[in-house]
């Protein structure tokens, strides 16, 4: 029997539109029900290691970047193809010496840990080309999971425009997991690369937990069971995708990756997929229609990128009415996750102003934040958030902490983007199926 | 005043089938090579030429769910949008534009040279108003004809199934506050008869054949409503929308209504030009005075006979056709030129253009007369 997961596909959206409106939103969720673990055939998997080894790593924290690396190579996998990349102004792949990726055995494990031994700290920081050495050592196994994991602790020394080549050479290649420790990295920086490499970022804030952070990326690679996935959008004459993107289990904006795949569709690609559920935002502008008509407003298909197959399907569509009762209505699922993108730039906004010394609005943007993260029952935000603003109880107003540690900071612009699971009434009427109102 | 003449029966090309037929003469909408008559797919690229048709943007393909795969337009489905045929009569039934669903219904039947046409419109106040149009809509034309069948003269058979509907309609109910309801119109055309029966604000029309905007040979008559003062080559109904249907020297021409008692027999009133049939049941425009459902009062259907001296059609509709077009002289062009369902067609487009704000219902059913 084969391993396929099961994939769904559910969209959340109140179908109906004012007269002359054009603008559809849903929420798609996708759910794959994964194969039972460790069965028969598992999927290839090819795994590069990026270690930073620039001068700012010297001391304890090389020393811990080692034993993070250790550990990560200890958890692949027998079989798995993997490298170790060690980063400064330039890459240098510290192992396999020779050409290609090495095997995961006993003794190749060993030797590579002997590698990482010998790393030491020196030189700059060019993320870039770390990248784009994986990309190019990945690319010899396309059939395969293929994923990196990259550790920094500082800012990119690379100009934008070298930077943002890397990433669009490197999208679509491989799925990126990138971590920051210390204080003195970007989260914007290690965003985007998750952004355009469809994996996620975060922040070790102690670096003895970075080994069981390192084991725990690399078991979720190894529990992925379909290389590549994408969604692919159809969308009307005239219409188009405005934005899509994901919304759970963290942001990330995939509008700019569409591969067109004909005139009316475009594919965005997902990554890999083990056993889990993601939600996406799907924004399309079409030409408004007359009252009483239905269009297909977009037609999603979620296609395996090695054979072509479409393994789920759905509609999204629009339909026009005078009745204001049924236009002004937003699906639970849209409005939740409007609400966690909101906030997300509110917390981004008042991390903005308080470092520009604008304390009047980041005390207002923060505050709402807290209280949204509160109603939409996003816990971990905000607790985040507690440690940058406090809420006196007795008056409900925000304050900002007076000091605020900077590894608090980093983690609260480095959480944001993680969003609360809608939670599932499941009593709840399909609303975009209504009774239309009697005419 | 209405500017019926110019979108309607002109364009009867422009609809689903008659489109298709002209583009397989010519060219595949897909890759653009040359097709040949009756060829259904294209030779080059395989393309369906019959089916490939979009409603709104036209040559175009249509996925197996129904939505066009250039502009993404729902195509009208069964409950939209249904058209039937039978003994050379048709019908068809529209959503419209302005409801999410067709509350209208309709049943056509043909036996033995009659032909039998009823047409019921939910009232959308009531409860699931769509089951009792279906419901009055099969029960009235089944027992028509069984009752035509069993030897009841036509003007007794349209009482007998009028009232067997109200009761079929009533029995959808649960009290008087869970009363489905409806109207109610049938149309028994015969060799040399015309029966119509109804209750609510449906409508039957006599259109008569040809029935010019300009009348050429028959100019001194003064039933025609629009002969004398229309302009020369105007297809524009003269004179000022009237608040009747039927204008007065029309009325006065279809002579007495048959009286509600069930036991009176009268001859059949003799038509010629294009007319009104119906009489609407309403207290003010769209109140009903009477409908078929729980909450009505005794099924009191009223029943006229009629004998065309000349060919035509009876068209038996719903508001949704005569809230835009209701003058007789107005609505018979539409009937002239094609057949039946070009015709139904025709109207159901012109509610349609109009704006479509109700379900629209259509029957069209020929009639000729015996010879003399």
């Amino acid at each position: 029997m084969s391993d396929q997961p099961l994939f769904t596909l559910d969209i959340d959206q109140n179908k109906y539109l004012p007269a002359g409106g054009g603008e559809i939103h849903a929420v798609l969720t996708v759910e794959a029900a994964g194969p039972a673990e460790s069965s028969a055939g598992p999927v290839e998997a090819a795994e590069v290691i990026i270690v930073d080894a620039s001068g700012s790593m010297g001391g304890y924290k090389i020393t811990e970047a080692r034993q993070a690396a250790q550990a990560a190579v200890e958890a692949l996998r027998d079989g798995v193809h993997f490298a170790v990349v060690s980063g400064t102004h330039e890459a240098t792949k510290i192992y396999p010496p020779r050409a290609g990726l090495a095997r995961a055995d006993a003794q190749t494990r060993k030797q590579a840990a002997e590698a990482l031994r010998r790393l030491r700290a020196d030189g700059g920081t060019a993320i870039g080309r770390w990248l784009r050495l994986a990309a190019e050592l990945l690319d010899g196994h396309p059939g395969a999971v293929r994923h990196a994991i990259l550790l920094t602790d500082g800012q990119n020394g690379e100009n934008a425009q070298a930077f943002d080549a890397a990433l669009a050479h490197c999208a679509g290649r491989f799925v990126c997991d990138s971590r920051g420790v210390g204080t003195d990295w970007a989260p914007a920086e290690l965003r985007k690369v998750a952004d355009a490499l469809l994996g996620t970022s975060g922040f070790i804030r102690d670096a003895r937990d970075l080994t069981a952070d390192f084991e725990a990326m690399v078991e979720n690679t190894m529990g992925k069971a379909v290389a590549d996935v994408a969604l692919r959008i159809w969308t009307p004459q005239h219409g188009r995708v405005k934005y899509l993107k994901q919304v759970s289990p963290t942001l990330a904006d995939l509008t700019g990756l569409r591969v067109p795949a004909d005139q009316l569709t475009g594919d965005y690609p997902t990554g890999a997929w083990g056993a889990e559920a993601r939600v996406y935002h799907l924004c399309v502008e079409i030409p408004a229609g007359a009252i009483g008509q239905e269009v297909r407003g977009a037609w999603v298909r979620l296609v395996r990128a090695d054979s072509g197959e479409v393994v789920a399907r759905g509609n999204v569509l629009a339909q026009w009415t005078d009745d204001l009762a049924l236009s002004t209505r937003v699906s639970p699922g849209v409005a939740h996750y409007t609400g966690q993108a909101e906030l997300f730039g509110l917390i981004q906004e008042g991390l903005g102003a308080r470092a520009a010394g604008d304390l009047d609005t980041a005390t207002a943007r923060l505050g709402r934040a807290r209280r949204l993260a509160e109603e939409s029952g996003n816990d971990g935000t905000a607790r985040l958030l507690d440690r940058v603003v406090e809420i006196d109880p007795g008056t409900g107003t925000a304050r900002l902490r007076r000091t605020v540690d900077r590894a608090d900071e980093i983690a609260l612009d480095t959480g944001s983007v993680r969003t609360a699971r809608m939670r599932r009434d499941p009593g709840e009427p399909d609303p975009s199926g209504g009774r239309g109102a009697a005419g | 005043m209405t500017a019926a003449p110019a979108t309607g029966p002109d364009e009867t090309g422009a609809d689903g089938t008659g489109g298709a037929r002209r583009a397989v003469s010519g060219a595949c909408p897909r890759c653009g090579s040359g097709v040949h008559p009756g060829e259904l797919f294209c030779e080059c690229c395989g393309q369906p030429l019959d089916a490939a048709r979009c409603e709104r943007c036209g040559p175009a393909p249509v996925d197996p769910e129904g939505y066009c795969e250039r502009c993404g337009l729902r195509q009208p489905s069964e409950a939209d949008h249904a058209e039937t045929e039978a003994g050379g009569a048709a019908g068809v039934s529209d959503r419209g534009l302005r409801h999410s669903r067709n509350e209208d219904a309709m049943a056509l039947v043909s036996a033995d040279g009659v032909t039998v046409g009823v047409v019921c419109d939910g009232v959308s106040s009531s409860p699931r108003p769509e089951s009792a149009s279906a419901a009055g809509a099969e029960t009235g034309a089944a027992v028509l004809l069984a009752e035509l069948r069993a030897g009841a003269d036509p003007a007794a058979a349209t009482r007998a199934a009028a009232v067997r509907a109200a009761a079929a309609v009533a029995g959808l109910g649960s009290s008087v506050d869970d009363a489905p309801a409806c109207t109610y119109v049938s149309a028994v055309v015969g060799p040399e008869t015309v029966t119509v029966g109804w209750t609510g604000d449906s409508r039957a029309y006599w259109l008569r054949a040809g029935s010019p905007p300009v009348p050429c040979d028959d100019s001194a008559t003064p039933t025609t409503p629009v002969a004398p003062t229309a302009p020369a080559g105007s297809g524009t109904p003269a004179g000022p929308v009237s608040a009747g249907p039927v204008s007065a020297g029309a009325s006065a021409s279809t002579g007495p209504m048959v009286p509600p008692d069930p036991a009176f027999r009268s001859a059949p009133v003799p038509l010629r030009d294009s007319v009104l049939l119906t009489e609407d049941d309403v207290v003010a425009p769209s109140v009903l005075s009477a409908w078929l459902g729980a909450d009505a009062g005794e099924a009191a259907p009223r029943v006229r006979v009629f004998a065309p001296q000349e060919p035509g059609v009876v068209l038996v509709c719903s508001d949704g056709l005569w809230g835009y077009l209701e003058d007789a002289g107005s609505l018979a062009p539409f009937t002239a030129p094609g057949t039946p369902l070009e015709a139904a067609r025709a109207l159901v487009r012109h509610a349609l253009a109009a704006g479509g704000r109700d379900n629209i219902t259509v029957l069209v059913i020929p009639f000729c007369p015996p010879p003399p």
